[in-house]
C-alpha cells in the first residue's frame, strides 16, 4: 500500500509541474494525436464503407445469377428462368405468393454536386415484392413510384451526392425521361446510393427485353438455403448461381480491406515518429528534473517509485492525445459521406465514415503504446540515477 | 566560425539531436512514399497515348458496342487505323487483378504500339482461332510456356454452353511503362466472336489512331455527336483522359494522400520546431556569452539557423534516401506490376528540401531572434 502511495504522490507532483513545462508536455500530445487522428480517420473510412456494403447482406436472403457472373452488372436471367425458380421449395410466402422478384440492374451517369463530369450510379428495375423482401426500405420523403410509370424513388445517399435528384426533378435515362416521386432509406446499405423503379418501365428503359440481371428470395428461415440451391442446380438447363445475399455482399467489401491496411500502416509509421518525439521530451522532462528526483531518493523515496511514476505521467499524457487525436478524427469525419468506385458495380457507392468504439480503441491503443515506449528509457535512466551525482546536478 | 558554432549545438544535447532528427526522418520517409505511391496512378496514366481515340459505351463502362460503329468510323476524315476489342472477363474488379482476356482485332500490335509481340505469335493468333498471346508478366506469374493451355471463365457463352473458355500459347507480350498491362491474354476476336453464343458481332471498346492529336479530337466529337442518339451512344475521347476519369471514379486518391500528408506535416511541424525552438532556449545565456566575447548578432543567428537546417537536412536526405529504397520493396511486393511505374520523381525530391529548410527556418527564427533580442546583461542572467 505504501508504494502506491508514494508512486501517487510523486505523480501527483509531477503533474502539476507540467503545466511549467507545458510546451515540451504539448510536444508528446501533439505527437501523438495527430497519429492517432490519422489512423482513426482512415479506419473510420474502412469501417464505414465495410459496413455500407456487408450491413445490405442478410443470411435468409439469397441472390441469383447467372453462372459465371460475380456481379449483377454482368448477369442476366430470363424472366421465364424467374418463374422456375419460384416454384422451389424453401421460399417464404407472403398471402400465398413466392417471396421473390426479379430485379434490373442497370448503370446511368449523372452528375455529382461540384464536379462537372458525370460518374456511373446504379439504377434498379424492381417488383412490388423487392419491397416485401426488404423491409429495411423505407420511404422518408414522397411516395413510392406508380407501377407502370416513368417514376422513380432516389437513395437518400444519392440525393445527397448527385445534383438534380431532388422530388420532383425530371432525369433523362437512356432515351426516356423520370420524375422523381419519393426518397428512400436503407439502413445505410449500398441501395441508399440507388435509384430505383418499375421493373417494367426500367425494361423499357433500357430496352431490356423480358430478362433481369439478378433475383432477390427471402427463405423460408436460415436452413432452407440448400433446398433452394438443389432445386436450381438439378433442374435442366438451367445455369444459374445461388447464393446467399450476405456472402455476395461481403465478397464485394474488399476495397475496404486495402483502406484498413493503409491506414494501419501510415498510422504506425507515424507513431514511430510519435516515439522518438516522445522520448525526446520525457528525456528533458526528467533531465529538468534531476534534483527533484535525487531529492526524493535521499528522502528515501525508492527507484521503482520514481519509475512507477514518471511512466504514469507519460501515459496520462499519451493518453490525452489520443483522445485528442481521436476527438479530432471525430469532430472532423464521423459521419462524413463520401462516395467510391466499390467492388463488383462499377457504379458509385456512398458510405459514411465511422468513428466507431473500436476504431477509437484502435487509436488509444496506439497512444498508450507510444507512451509506454517514450517513458520506459528515460524513466528507467531516471531511477537508476546515482543519487549524489543527481543531486550534484544544481 | 559557423561551423565551430553549429557543432557545438547539435553536440550540445547529443540524445534529442538524435531524437528529433529520427522523428522528423519519420515524417520523410511518409512524405516520400505516399508521394510515390499517387504517383503511381497518375505516373501510370502518362504512360498512355493521346494521340489515340478511345470509343467507349456512353452510359456503362463494361456495356457493349455493336460492329457497326467500325464501318461508320472508318469513313470519318483524319483516320489511320481503327482497332476494336472485346474483354472476355469484364466482370468485378476482382476478377479484373488476376488479368484480363482481350478479344482484339488483327492490327492490335499496330494501333497500340506500346504492347509488344514477335511476328510469329502474330501469325499465328491470326491463323489458329484457338492461340492466345499472354502477356510476359502473367506468364511469368502463371508458369506458363508456349503450347500450354489457358483456361478462363467469362460472362460470354462458349458454344458448348459453358462459360469456360481455353486457349493455346502461342507467345508472350510485353508493354513498355505499363508492366501491369502484361497481365493479361489476347486472343482473336473473329474467332472469339465466332465461337460464342450470346452479344455476338459486340465490342467493349474502339480505338482509333488519329493522324494527330487534333485531328484525334475532331473525330471524337463527331463519334459521340453521330452515336447520342442510338441506343448505342458513345463516350470518345484520349485515352489518357478516359483512364484519368476513371482514377478519379475509384477514389479521389490525391485529395486522401495529400490531406494525410497534410496531418503529418503539421504534427512534425508542431514537434519539431517546438524541441528546435526550446534548445534554442536554453541557451539565452551561451548566447549572452557569446555576445560578450564580440560575436556578432548576425554571425550568431545565422549560426543558429544553420545548426536548424543541418537538422531538418539530414532528416530530408535520410528520408528520402530510404523511400528510394523502398521502391524496389514495392515493387517486388506488387508481383512486378509496379516494375517501371513508380518512382521517386526530382520534384519529390525538391519538394523535400523545401519542406526541410521551411520547416527549419521556421522553428529556429523566432526563438533565435528572441534570444538575440535580449540585453546581454538579462541573457546571462536567465543562466
Amino acid at each position: 500500500m505504501s508504494f502506491i502511495r508514494q508512486v501517487l504522490s510523486v505523480t501527483n507532483m509531477n503533474l502539476r509541474s507540467i503545466l511549467e513545462r507545458s510546451g515540451s508536455s504539448l510536444v508528446i500530445i501533439i505527437g501523438i494525436a495527430g497519429s492517432v487522428a490519422v489512423m482513426v480517420s482512415l479506419l473510420a473510412m474502412a469501417e464505414g464503407l465495410s459496413s455500407t456494403i456487408s450491413n445490405t447482406g442478410q443470411d435468409d436472403r439469397v441472390i441469383i445469377l447467372r453462372d459465371g457472373s460475380s456481379s449483377e452488372l454482368s448477369s442476366g436471367v430470363a424472366m421465364t428462368e424467374v418463374d422456375t425458380v419460384s416454384s422451389s421449395s424453401g421460399i417464404k410466402s407472403l398471402d400465398g405468393d413466392p417471396m421473390i422478384a426479379g430485379e434490373l440492374f442497370a448503370i446511368i451517369d449523372l452528375t455529382k454536386k461540384g464536379a462537372d463530369s458525370t460518374s456511373n450510379l446504379p439504377f434498379r428495375g424492381v417488383e412490388p415484392m423487392s419491397f416485401a423482401i426488404r423491409p429495411e426500405l423505407t420511404i422518408v420523403e414522397g411516395r413510392n413510384f406508380t407501377s407502370g410509370t416513368a417514376e422513380i424513388i432516389v437513395g437518400k445517399g444519392a440525393n445527397n451526392q448527385y445534383q438534380g435528384l431532388d422530388i420532383g426533378d425530371q432525369i433523362k435515362v437512356r432515351d426516356s425521361f423520370a420524375t422523381v416521386v419519393g426518397i428512400f432509406t436503407s439502413n445505410g446499405d449500398v441501395h441508399e446510393s440507388e435509384i430505383w423503379s418499375d421493373l417494367s418501365a426500367a425494361q423499357g428503359i433500357f430496352r431490356r427485353g423480358p430478362t433481369v440481371s439478378s433475383v432477390i428470395l427471402k427463405l423460408e428461415n436460415k436452413e432452407s438455403f440448400d433446398e433452394v440451391g438443389l432445386y436450381v442446380e438439378s433442374y435442366p438447363n438451367l445455369e444459374l448461381k445461388v447464393q446467399r445475399e450476405i456472402d455476395f455482399y461481403d465478397d464485394q467489401s474488399s476495397g475496404a480491406d486495402l483502406i484498413k491496411i493503409f491506414g494501419q500502416v501510415v498510422g504506425y509509421i507515424m507513431a514511430i515518429g510519435a516515439v522518438f518525439a516522445a522520448l525526446n521530451t520525457m528525456y528533458s522532462a526528467v533531465s529538468t528534473r534531476l534534483v527533484e528526483i535525487g531529492t526524493l531518493r535521499a528522502l528515501g523515496f525508492k527507484g521503482a517509485t520514481v519509475l512507477a511514476a514518471l511512466m504514469i505521467e507519460a501515459l496520462i499524457l499519451a493518453m490525452a492525445g489520443g483522445l485528442l487525436g481521436a476527438a479530432i478524427a471525430y469532430v472532423l469525419f464521423n459521419g462524413y459521406t463520401v462516395s467510391t468506385l466499390a467492388g463488383g458495380s462499377f457504379s458509385q457507392t456512398a458510405f459514411a465514415f465511422a468513428v466507431t468504439g473500436e476504431v477509437v480503441q484502435q487509436g488509444l491503443t496506439l497512444a498508450l503504446f507510444v507512451g509506454f515506449i517514450g517513458g520506459v528509457f528515460p524513466a528507467w535512466n531516471a531511477a537508476r540515477r546515482d543519487i549524489t551525482e543527481a543531486l550534484r546536478s544544481i | 566560425m559557423y561551423w565551430t558554432l553549429v557543432k557545438i549545438g547539435l553536440i550540445r544535447k547529443r540524445l534529442r539531436t538524435f531524437l528529433t532528427i529520427m522523428s522528423m526522418f519519420i515524417a520523410f520517409v511518409l512524405y516520400g512514399s505516399l508521394n510515390t505511391l499517387s504517383g503511381l496512378f497518375t505516373g501510370s496514366i502518362e504512360g498512355l497515348s493521346a494521340d489515340n481515340v478511345m470509343v467507349m459505351p456512353r452510359y456503362d463502362m463494361f456495356g457493349k458496342l455493336p460492329y457497326s460503329h467500325v464501318n461508320y468510323i472508318e469513313t470519318l476524315e483524319g483516320v489511320e487505323e481503327v482497332m476494336y476489342m472485346d474483354f472476355l472477363v469484364s466482370d468485378s474488379i476482382e476478377s479484373m487483378m488476376e488479368g484480363v482476356a482481350y478479344a482484339v482485332s488483327p492490327n492490335f500490335f499496330e494501333v497500340y504500339d506500346r504492347f509488344e509481340t514477335t511476328e510469329q505469335a502474330e501469325l499465328a493468333l491470326r491463323n489458329n482461332p484457338n492461340a492466345t498471346i499472354v502477356g510476359q508478366l502473367m506468364a511469368d506469374q502463371k508458369g506458363l510456356r508456349i503450347g500450354d493451355r489457358l483456361n478462363t471463365e467469362s460472362s460470354s457463352l462458349n458454344i458448348d454452353g459453358t462459360n469456360n473458355w481455353s486457349f493455346e500459347v502461342v507467345g508472350f507480350y510485353t508493354a513498355k511503362q505499363i508492366k501491369g498491362d502484361e497481365l493479361g491474354a489476347i486472343i482473336n476476336w473473329t474467332a472469339f466472336d465466332e465461337a460464342r453464343m450470346s452479344q455476338k458481332g459486340t465490342l467493349g471498346m474502339v480505338m482509333v489512331k488519329a493522324s494527330s492529336a487534333e485531328a484525334g479530337e475532331k473525330i471524337s466529337k463527331q463519334i459521340d455527336e453521330h452515336f447520342m442518339n442510338s441506343s448505342y451512344a458513345t463516350r470518345s475521347g484520349p485515352e489518357s483522359m478516359v483512364a484519368v476519369e476513371m482514377a478519379g471514379e475509384i477514389a479521389d486518391v490525391e485529395l486522401i494522400v495529400n490531406s494525410i500528408l497534410l496531418s503529418v506535416f503539421f504534427t512534425i511541424l508542431l514537434v519539431s520546431s517546438n524541441t528546435l525552438a526550446q534548445s534554442i532556449r536554453e541557451r539565452t545565456s551561451d548566447i549572452g556569452v557569446l555576445k560578450c566575447l564580440g560575436y556578432k548578432d548576425l554571425t550568431i543567428f545565422s549560426s543558429v539557423i544553420l545548426e536548424a537546417i543541418t537538422i531538418c537536412l539530414t532528416a530530408v536526405i535520410a528520408g528520402l534516401a530510404v523511400t528510394l529504397s523502398l521502391v524496389p520493396l514495392m515493387e517486388s511486393m506488387s508481383g512486378g506490376m509496379l516494375e517501371n511505374t513508380v518512382s521517386v520523381t526530382p520534384s519529390i525530391i525538391i519538394g523535400g528540401f523545401l519542406i526541410g529548410l521551411v520547416i527549419a527556418f521556421i522553428s529556429a527564427a523566432v526563438p533565435a531572434y528572441q534570444a538575440l533580442r535580449l540585453k546581454v546583461v538579462d541573457a546571462l542572467r536567465e543562466g
